[in-house]
């Protein structure tokens, strides 16, 4: 916990900020903004206690760490493993946060959460990057979290009275925005990759291609969609046969459409920067031996270039997992579809609720393509100085 | 090769003239076309929108420039306490801080900021703030790394104070990188202040919106061509070379 | 084997090559050298085709390279290159092995090959599975040679190989390739800008300036006297002192008795025992040593110990005699 200071100061500031602010708010229903509580409110709660004596643990530790200098103690390595059930706890003191003065109707009363237990869920991952094994305590410090709603400690949660409701609509909505998001990379990839390769040979066609690609970057995302949904309109109406298969004006494939068109820029540039980065050297040994230009490319350059391609596809993926949310406000689905019913119905949770699931797909997509890419550098002679200055 | 000073300033300044002469045109004289043309086109399409497209116009710079404005400014700001301090690991936690901030979607971060800021132009100023944020901290300190490192000796060795290097030497130097931040800020921006309008911000959404709502094509039209042309107006201007 | 007639190549305007005629035998290893510029790398890329000539003739064991296929010319014609261009995703033994590969060599021919080429070029067998940003520069060069000799071409091009390695090493370098070249007696085209290097390598040397052939030669013969005033001054006035580099104690006659004992100016000085401060030079030695040694003990006849551990002994007279047959 020595090295990454400033992360661990700021986990601790944050931590400590919780505290003192609001952590939960609770709403007689789904529309009335509520009244907000503290920790002091939550005291009657032995869950809110877990949470202080855990605080308390970690001050102590911390201490320890000042006045010894620091020395190591095993008892250090427990330590992040403890930090994981934080939030757990928190979460479930905050759900479990009772008023003896008005009555409520159960049915419909409910508790968010506010910035305090955000800022506490900030501050608890800030402290675990400071370690080791950092992905591991991540995904465990959200399992925890998943816990207490599943066991059904939390009934009055907002967010889980929320998901509860469209319970069967979030996972079909969950699932098309993952098929939106991910197909359209998966086809953009192989036009993406020639098109690169394009850039690369021909010194000519080089600025074209480029500016084409980008084209869709800059143009706004919802012009593009709207744009792409009228010609659809029209041949959807001309050939029928279009929208028995699913090829309307509203819906799935203007979204499609636009996000193919705006993956070509990451997969594009990448590839031709993946391309050019290989050694004259290298392609002009490969040339001297008598190798036809396939191969150059099979053996030589698109292996050497594939870490880049495949940054270029990360980017691609993490970018599309949160544009696809305008797919909902043209009927296409998605987690859109939840935010933007929730941003009508004026309930932030559910916003929330639609929010959270695209955030950890695009972490966890993030992250385990970045590691398939280091595999893929280190493989393909990178050495440990270069890979650090591209991630 | 060779190109005499006017081709350059033709094709630097040339497109982007292009651009706002389009725009201009298009929001000043596009209802009067379509009008023209109403005999021709659908009917119930087309119909007259509240606000006229210059208010939009106006309204949709107002949005992006305000809060594009403010956010380069404490973009900077940032980035040059993160310079100051010399500290990789200040540098390391801002960048990582901000990649992941980039993965809440933009949508969402309008609609969240309806609760605090109400309906309007606020939750859509703030999250054009926060997004413009990330890519001109991300551009000003990448810039201000690439630096080489033996011009930034010798301007110590000069007797340089860190505050002079930052002013004389980093800024100027990382200039082009600092700029394509803030184009893609600004690009980010003008994309993102047509969501608003789900919040009920002004600008070139509220057509866009409506029309898709209203399965009318040209007022989607008058909301997009606009849009799109001041996009990319905002991109050309903002390119230091001439592509 | 290889032959250029009359060739001219230029790039857009800028002429590179303008009338060059060479013949190199087989089994020699010709030098190019001649400053920045003067064509002598175009030359090297025109013998595989990675250059394509305006006119003239290059011809390869008799046939004109525009009659081969370009890839079956360059399977058949070993490229190395300043910066080797090792392909960083493959290892040392598969770089080496890529020709052979190529070429659908079976798998039991190849590596007992790759091994070969490997301790003749110096390396250890334990780098067979390292990959090139494992190695230094001089070692990565040697498994560049390796990979240029693995399907056994019958021509070796060499573009400045050992350009980018330390001085120390690139001597190191030089006599392996030597001792390479002495084994295989492969045909040679090495481009050079080291007028050291190229009469240590070379058979045959060719003085290049602004696209012509300037002078041609033995590294002895370009001792002597030379039309082209270029070539003269490109060589250096100490071309001669240079020279000696070459030779080795080896190539003079030498006698089991000491024929003369006196210093170089001729008057008369004891016989000095074997003994002495400095230790006694070998076979191996090359000339520059031999008369440096001479200089330092003043003396014009000097002790070699052989590797049969006899004592033999060599003259000036015969250094000078040795040199200036060299130069016919």
């Amino acid at each position: 916990m020595k090295q990454g200071n400033i992360k661990g100061w700021l986990g601790l500031l944050f931590l400590a900020l919780a505290l003192f602010l609001p952590l939960g708010t609770l709403r007689p229903n789904r529309i009335l903004p509520g009244t907000t509580f503290h920790l002091y409110s939550l005291m009657k709660e032995p869950m809110a206690w877990a949470f202080v004596v855990l605080g308390l643990i970690l001050m102590a530790f911390l201490w320890s760490l000042v006045i010894k200098g620091g020395k190591y103690t095993p008892a250090l390595d427990v330590f992040p493993w403890i930090l994981t059930l934080l939030p757990a706890s928190l979460l479930t003191a905050i759900a479990k946060y009772e008023t003896t003065e008005i009555v409520y109707d159960p049915e419909v009363v409910r508790i968010s959460l506010s910035s305090g237990f955000w800022l506490g869920l900030m501050g608890t991952i800030l402290l675990l990057s400071t370690g080791k094994r950092k992905g591991f305590l991540f995904l465990l410090t959200f399992l925890f979290l998943l816990v207490p709603p599943l066991l059904g400690w939390t009934p009055y949660l907002a967010l889980l009275k929320e998901f509860l409701i469209i319970k069967p609509t979030f996972f079909m909505e969950l699932q098309r925005h993952l098929v939106l998001a991910l197909v359209s990379v998966l086809l953009a990839i192989l036009p993406g990759i020639l098109l690169g390769y394009g850039c690369y040979r021909f010194q000519r066609g080089r600025e074209w291609i480029l500016a084409t690609v980008n084209f869709f970057q800059v143009a706004p995302t919802l012009s593009l969609l709207a744009l792409v949904m009228i010609p659809l309109t029209l041949l959807s109406q001309a050939y029928p046969v279009l929208a028995d298969w699913g090829i309307r004006g509203i819906g799935f494939a203007p979204a499609f459409i636009v996000l193919f068109c705006y993956c070509l820029l990451p997969i594009t540039a990448n590839t031709y920067a993946g391309f050019d980065q290989v050694e004259q050297e290298v392609t002009e040994s490969a040339v001297a031996m008598g190798m036809k230009s396939n191969q150059v490319f099979w053996k030589v350059l698109f292996p050497l270039a594939f870490p880049v391609i495949l940054s270029g596809v990360r980017t691609a993926v993490t970018q599309n997992l949160g544009n696809t949310i305008l797919a909902g406000l043209i009927g296409g689905g998605g987690m859109g579809a939840l935010i933007f019913l929730g941003l009508s119905q004026s309930a932030s949770d559910l916003v929330i609720l639609g929010t959270l699931p695209v955030v950890l797909f695009a972490l966890i997509a993030d992250e385990f393509l970045r590691r398939i890419e280091i595999t893929a550098h280190y493989k393909m002679g990178g050495t440990y100085d270069s890979a650090h200055q591209r991630v | 090769m060779k190109e005499s000073l006017r081709s350059r300033m033709l094709k630097r300044y040339g497109v982007p003239l292009l651009y706002l002469i389009l725009f201009l045109g298009w929001i000043f004289s596009s209802q009067m076309w379509i009008d023209m043309l109403s005999p021709w086109l659908p009917p119930n399409v087309g119909l007259v929108m509240r606000t006229p497209l210059p208010m939009l116009a106006w309204q949709h710079l107002f949005i992006v420039v305000i809060s594009t404005a403010l956010s380069v400014l404490t973009a900077l700001l940032l980035a040059s306490g993160v310079r100051l301090s010399r500290n990789q690991e200040w540098k390391s936690t801002v960048l990582t801080a901000g990649s992941i901030a980039e993965t809440i979607p933009s949508a969402a971060v309008i609609a969240l900021a309806v609760p605090i800021l109400g309906y309007g132009n606020g939750p859509c100023m703030l999250a054009l703030y926060l997004y413009a944020l990330l890519p001109v901290v991300r551009n000003t300190m990448v810039g201000m790394d690439a630096i080489p490192l033996e011009i930034a000796d010798a301007a110590e060795g000069l007797g340089m104070t860190r505050l002079q290097q930052l002013m004389k030497i980093d800024f100027p130097l990382a200039k082009p990188v600092i700029f394509a931040g803030i184009r893609t800020a600004l690009i980010i921006n003008v994309s993102l202040a047509t969501i608003g309008a789900t919040v009920g911000a002004g600008g070139f959404g509220v057509p866009i919106i409506a029309g898709i709502r209203s399965y009318d094509p040209i007022l989607v039209l008058q909301g997009s061509i606009p849009v799109l042309l001041m996009a990319f107006f905002f991109d050309r201007i903002f390119r230091s070379s001439s592509i | 084997m290889i032959q250029l007639t009359n060739v001219y190549k230029s790039y857009q305007k800028q002429p590179a090559l303008q009338g060059v005629s060479i013949s190199v035998s087989e089994g020699q290893c010709a030098v190019l050298i001649g400053p920045s510029g003067c064509g002598k790398s175009t030359l090297l890329k025109t013998i595989n085709r990675m250059v394509d000539i305006d006119e003239g003739e290059v011809k390869v064991r008799g046939k004109a390279v525009q009659e081969y296929e370009p890839e079956e010319l360059r399977r058949n014609t070993g490229y190395c290159i300043q910066g080797v261009g090792l392909f960083p995703h493959l290892s040392v033994s598969e770089n080496i092995a890529m020709v052979p590969k190529l070429l659908k060599w079976p798998e039991d021919k190849i590596i007992p090959r790759v091994k070969l080429l490997m301790e003749l070029s110096g390396l250890p067998l334990s780098y067979l599975d390292k990959k090139p940003h494992q190695l230094s520069g001089g070692e990565a060069q040697r498994v560049g040679v390796c990979r240029a000799l693995a399907a056994d071409p019958p021509i070796l091009l060499m573009d400045e190989p050992f350009g980018s390695v330390d001085p120390l090493n690139r001597e190191k370098l030089q006599q392996a390739f030597i001792a390479l070249q002495k084994e295989l007696r492969k045909t040679v085209l090495f481009v050079t800008h080291d007028v050291e290097e190229a009469l240590m390598v070379g058979d045959l040397i060719f003085v290049m300036n602004q696209g012509k052939v300037v002078a041609e030669g033995t590294p002895g013969q370009l001792a002597g006297s030379m039309e082209s005033a270029f070539a003269k001054e490109f060589l250096g006035k100490e071309y001669p002192m240079k020279l000696l580099k070459r030779y080795t104690a080896r190539d003079l006659p030498m006698a089991s008795l000491p024929k003369d004992s006196g210093d170089i100016t001729g008057s008369e000085t004891e016989d000095m025992p074997l003994s002495l401060k400095n230790p006694p030079l070998t076979e191996n030695s090359n000339l520059q040593q031999v008369l440096s040694r001479m200089l330092e003990e003043n003396r014009t006849t000097l002790p070699i110990l052989r590797e049969d551990d006899t004592v033999h002994y060599i003259t000036y007279e015969s250094l000078v005699a040795h040199l200036k047959e060299m130069s016919q």
